[in-house]
């Protein structure tokens, strides 16, 4: 199992595609497959946003010693 | 008591069994005195009231940082009698106490640690915009703890919280933190080490002036956000970190994005696509357009043009057609039905077709006459 997009490289992600959209010297086609593309992956961080949860792990170690 | 009388080693050596045994370790709080460093190694010092002076023995590894004289310092060691150089205690722990102590001795480090370049700006490095592991060293029992993790539950999500629960004050405080920000480095990966504290005295913040954690922080390999104490405490770590926020819940804060205000851009930014998008097609449509017309306008050009070059050329055929010239009052004559082009050809008597535009008729030579210039 792939391991699941950090909002990070979903960002990247986006920033690339927005700056080949703008660039505007791509023909209407790969404009359009490009702009179908940013908005699954805004409909992707929409949802990350609203339900990843944070999770807190205790570190079971005892920092007052060496071992 | 008999006055046992001894010989010198056994005399020194009886004393420290009983030193040893009334006093293994003593805590000492006085003035700092005739401090020195020999060899880069050795460190000695008295400490002193108004009344009385103590010699101190120990090494450069065991000093908070740098010390000078005049300071209020706590001092814990062994008691000892060495067998060449007379009384001393052999330094186990010391730390500068009190505000002004703690300041001055902040002061001196501070200048150290600055020439050595460990708090330039060019240092810092830039922290990771949606970090996914952080690691943070704090007191998990603490408001600190309790203020961040409010804040960044309420800003960011997908977020693992790795706490490092350690003292944030007191003497074990120090190798507690460096042990942690060891940890993070070598076993533990994080994007980002946070460490904070809230606020307090100078002595509760002390930890963050100590030289060991203002070196862990600086030599971390992962990226450092520093919060220690309220907004005006500035600590010599905060100094070293990557990154300094005012207070815990601003070190929440300049760590995660808000993600209400994300959201909100990822909605702006899906309907600016959309318009961009919109008008991209209309322009290929505008586009479309007006290479139609073009094409139309160069196909009624030459249409024109062909009509105007037949036009020519059926009035440059027409200019050379016989008939055109028999009705200007030419005649065509034939003999035998072979046009004659040279009186030569024709004798008297003999019978030729003469055609005019609008017929033709017979007719007999009576006579044949040379033009001048006929010389055929």
């Amino acid at each position: 199992m792939t391991k699941p997009k950090s909002y990070q490289q979903m960002q990247n992600q986006l920033n690339q595609l927005v700056d080949s959209l703008r660039a505007k010297n791509e023909d209407i086609d790969t404009s359009m497959k490009k702009y179908q593309e940013a908005s699954e992956l805004i409909k992707e961080m929409e949802a990350y946003l609203k339900d990843a949860e944070n999770k807190l792990i205790n570190i079971k170690k005892d920092f007052s010693s060496d071992n | 008591m008999n006055n046992v009388v001894f010989g010198v080693s056994d005399f020194v050596a009886v004393f420290n069994q009983t030193l040893e045994f009334a006093y293994a370790s003593v805590t000492i709080v006085g003035e700092l005195a005739n401090f020195r460093i020999s060899k880069g190694r050795w460190v000695y010092f008295d400490l002193k009231d108004d009344y009385s002076s103590v010699k101190f023995f120990g090494t450069t590894q065991q000093l908070p940082g740098p010390l000078e004289d005049g300071m209020l310092v706590q001092v814990s060691g062994a008691p000892r009698l060495h067998n060449l150089y007379g009384f001393s205690v052999n330094v186990q722990f010391m730390a500068p106490i009190g505000e002004g102590s703690l300041k001055k001795a902040a002061n001196l480090l501070q200048t150290k640690l600055a020439k050595e370049g460990l708090f330039d700006q060019d240092r810092k490095r830039q922290i990771p915009s949606f970090p996914r592991t952080i690691g943070l060293i704090t007191s998990g029992e603490s408001a600190a703890f309790h203020d961040f993790s409010k804040i960044l539950n309420a800003r960011w999500c997908g977020v693992e919280l790795h706490l490092a629960d350690v003292q944030v004050q007191g003497d074990p405080a120090p190798m507690q933190i460096v042990r942690a920000v060891e940890y993070f480095n070598v076993h533990h990966h994080a994007d980002v080490l946070v460490i904070i504290r809230g606020g307090g005295s100078a002595d509760d913040l002390a930890a963050f002036n100590s030289e060991q954690v203002t070196r862990a922080v600086a030599g971390s390999r992962t990226p450092t956000v520093l919060a220690i104490g309220h907004e005006v405490d500035i600590s010599l770590a905060e100094l070293a970190a990557d990154m300094r926020a005012s207070t815990p819940s601003n070190a929440a804060e300049l760590l995660v994005p808000d993600k209400a205000q994300i959201a909100l851009g990822l909605r702006d930014l899906q309907n600016t696509l959309q318009l961009e998008i919109s008008n991209n097609i209309s322009q290929t449509k505008k586009q479309i357009e007006l290479t139609k017309k073009e094409i139309n306008q160069t196909l009624l050009d030459s249409v024109h043009f062909l009509r105007q070059y037949l036009l020519a050329t059926y009035e440059l055929i027409e200019a050379y057609n016989p008939m055109s010239i028999l009705k200007r009052g030419f005649a065509v004559v034939r003999l035998s039905g072979s046009v004659v082009s040279s009186v030569q050809n024709v004798k008297p008597g003999q019978l030729v077709e003469v055609q005019l535009a609008s017929g033709q008729f017979e007719s007999q030579v009576i006579k044949v006459k040379k033009s001048h210039h006929d010389k055929t």
